[in-house]
């Protein structure tokens, strides 16, 4: 009989209620197994609570030779995973900047030029005040897209507050609550890193007696049903995760086939969708 | 305020209480006592019980009015696990959850097409997956395998899966359930989207066939021979297309997955726009894409596939009165929206009992792994709420 096909793992630390919540995931985890299934090549997730047992789990699969390969995401200045399954001899590829990923194969996603690109979009829409609720500030991919907010915010005069949240829709109310009772005004347009935080702003927006576009536009990070779906439907800066999956699937092809692999992949650009919620 | 005349706790009072702990999220015994009419003592060693076997936690106390706090209890996720196989056409999606449905891993691995696995080689695989999970064997309630309903005189999978239950028991140590995949979806999104047992819920599976699965009273329901909920064989006209099954017209060759990629085709410039000619899957993907990114062709021909399902979907819900739907397969991960706006006009315009209540339709948020999800709900149903599953009981 044939041996048991090569796996490639991939760990997301989260809760698993929020990694039902998020379809960034599901589409980039597609795209990975369209082209990782054909080569023969298993695709293991596994999902913890933190960053302790995600290293945790790193340890053990290289003790009992587990995987071939693994797919890091989410990733910090300096992070700590990336000299720990090089120390353990484990093929890597990096989701993110390549500032993170040490000269690993890494699938670029320009999170700065795509912040700058959602405040161009509402500054020339007329917005001066505008909101950026980010994801957890502690991820690289959060802080580059803040700095790209931020400098074009500051290039262009605009006034910008800020709120963070960990993707759930709960986080994304709160933030919302503080970023309108802003002491530097209320913003008239607000960015949301993921979809399930736009979806909660929305509750909260309405609960401050504000309408949508109206009184305030809102932009969701990462297109989805659930956008499409809102009432009014979401605005979104839409990028095809898949392709995202895609690309990542050959980059950690080629680390499995040569450790010296260094190749950088440029992900597809980031494209606002216009519907309903901005103006 | 006067109650109901308490029954007995009974054998079934056990999977009620779990039921309603999981449908409301945290509560207290008071309410529980009113929810089920049980007792407040059979409620208090039933829950202790549970509290014991580390299927229910204690998480904190909320203020009365009486002055003493009353404890709330909620389904203690993370101390046990279901696992659950989904045999797609060239894949195994294998998946495994916690007590609430939460997804803590899975693993698709390559499948010869149509090819039925021996039990030692579903063992090997059940062995690995929940050892890369480093998931402890006596945490792990069973395991579910779950494929497409057989379509009448072609090989039948679930009838090969079934022989192979005893054998793969006995090999892996745990109860080895079989099921349809639309069947599983309908039972996994009930559980981890906390739907009443008192709703009558239906589940629409969209992929390259088109199945139902319904849930009344907490229990799937199974039919005659596990085949209910065949939504894909509802003709929606009389001297339509064939339908391997028999019959003609069955909306399956209107608006699966497949037949929708069949329709796009027909177009020569989506067909070249989109490169609609490599593999189904992704034809179908690259054709969701576009339409919900404004490509009016792309668009018009979901919406076409969106407008036959809803003629067979409001049949179904005319037949059994449903209160509460969710869409959910592969086929609505990315143009979901489209069918839910299409069913929501069509539902509001033409149910029967429209005047009465409104049918919710909602979209998975899981959809490509809602099968699989289901499968281990299955199996966590079937351990935690037992009673519910006549099938665990062969």
């Amino acid at each position: 009989m044939s041996q048991e096909p090569q796996r490639v793992g991939l760990v997301l630390a989260r809760a698993s209620q929020v990694l039902g919540e998020e379809p960034f995931y599901h589409e980039f985890i597609e795209g990975l197994e369209r082209v990782l299934t054909p080569a023969g090549v298993s695709l293991l997730v596994k999902v913890v609570t933190d960053r302790a047992a995600e290293a945790a789990t790193y340890e053990l699969w290289a003790e009992r030779d587990q995987v071939a390969g693994v797919v890091l995401v989410d990733l910090s200045h300096d992070d700590e995973r990336v000299p720990l399954v090089r120390r353990l001899g484990i093929p890597a590829v990096v989701l993110g900047d390549p500032s993170t990923a040490d000269g690993m194969p890494t699938v670029w996603t320009d999170d700065a030029r795509f912040g700058r690109d959602a405040v161009r979009f509402l500054a020339e829409h007329g917005h001066t005040v505008i909101g950026h609720v980010s994801g957890p500030m502690l991820f690289a991919h959060t802080e580059l897209r803040r700095g790209g907010v931020e400098a074009e915010a500051a290039e262009r005069g605009l006034t910008l507050v800020t709120g963070e949240g960990d993707y759930s829709k709960e986080s994304g109310r709160k933030a919302t609550a503080q970023v309108l009772s802003s002491s530097a005004g209320r913003p008239s347009a607000i960015v949301y890193d993921s979809d399930m935080m736009a979806l909660g702003g929305l509750e909260t927006i309405a609960e401050h007696g504000l309408r949508v576009p109206a009184d305030v536009s809102v932009i969701a990070w990462d297109d989805s049903a659930q956008c499409q779906l809102a009432v009014p439907a979401l605005s979104a800066m839409s990028h095809d995760v898949g392709r995202i999956g895609e690309l990542g699937a050959d980059a950690i092809l080629e680390a499995m086939r040569d450790p010296a692999a260094d190749t950088v992949y440029e992900a597809p650009k980031a494209q606002i969708v216009e519907r309903e919620s901005t103006r | 305020m006067a109650r109901r005349e308490a029954p007995a706790a009974g054998p079934g009072s056990r999977a009620l209480i779990v039921d309603v702990v999981r449908s409301a999220t945290t509560i207290s015994r008071g309410e529980l006592a009113d929810m089920t009419g049980l007792t407040q003592p059979s409620i208090s060693i039933i829950v202790r019980d549970l509290i014991a076997e580390g299927i229910i936690h204690e998480i904190g106390s909320t203020g009365s009015t009486h002055g003493r706090p009353r404890k709330l209890i909620a389904i203690n996720p993370a101390n046990r696990f279901g696992v659950g196989f989904h045999l797609g056409p060239d894949t195994l999606t294998c998946v495994a959850i916690d007590l609430t449905g939460g997804v803590v891993g899975r693993e698709v691995v390559p499948r010869v097409p149509h090819e039925v696995w021996p039990a030692d080689r579903l063992a090997r695989r059940f062995d690995d997956f929940t050892a890369c999970l480093d998931l402890p064997r006596g945490r792990i309630e069973g395991l579910a395998i779950v494929a497409p309903a057989p379509v009448p005189g072609q090989p039948d999978t679930a009838t090969e899966l079934s022989l192979l239950r005893a054998g793969l028991t006995e090999r892996i140590g745990v109860p080895v359930l079989v099921e349809n995949d639309a069947a599983a979806a309908a039972l996994g999104e009930f559980w981890s989207r906390r739907v009443s047992r008192d709703q009558a819920f239906g589940c629409v599976y969209l992929s390259t066939g088109i199945g139902a699965g319904l849930v009344f009273g907490g229990a799937l329901h199974r039919g005659a021979s596990f085949d209910a909920g065949e939504l894909g064989h509802v003709s929606i006209r009389y001297d339509g297309r064939p339908c391997p099954c028999g019959n003609v017209g069955c909306v399956e060759q209107y608006a699966s997955t497949s037949a929708t990629v069949r329709a796009a085709r027909e177009d020569p410039g989506l067909r070249d726009r989109l490169h609609l000619d490599g593999g189904d899957a992704g034809a179908y993907d690259a054709i969701a894409r576009a339409a919900v990114n404004g490509d009016p062709a792309a668009y018009a021909v979901l919406d076409q596939a969106a407008g036959y399902l809803s003629m067979a979907v409001t049949s179904m819900v005319n037949l059994l009165d449903l209160g509460r739907l969710v869409l959910t397969g592969p086929g609505v991960a990315l143009a979901g929206s489209i069918y839910a706006r299409r069913l929501r006009a069509h539902l509001n315009r033409t149910a029967h009992a429209r005047h009465r209540h409104s049918t919710a339709v909602e979209l998975s948020t899981q959809p490509r792994d809602a099968a699989g999800i289901g499968a281990a709900v299955l199996v966590v149903q079937a351990a935690i709420a037992p009673g519910h599953t006549p099938g665990a009981a062969g």
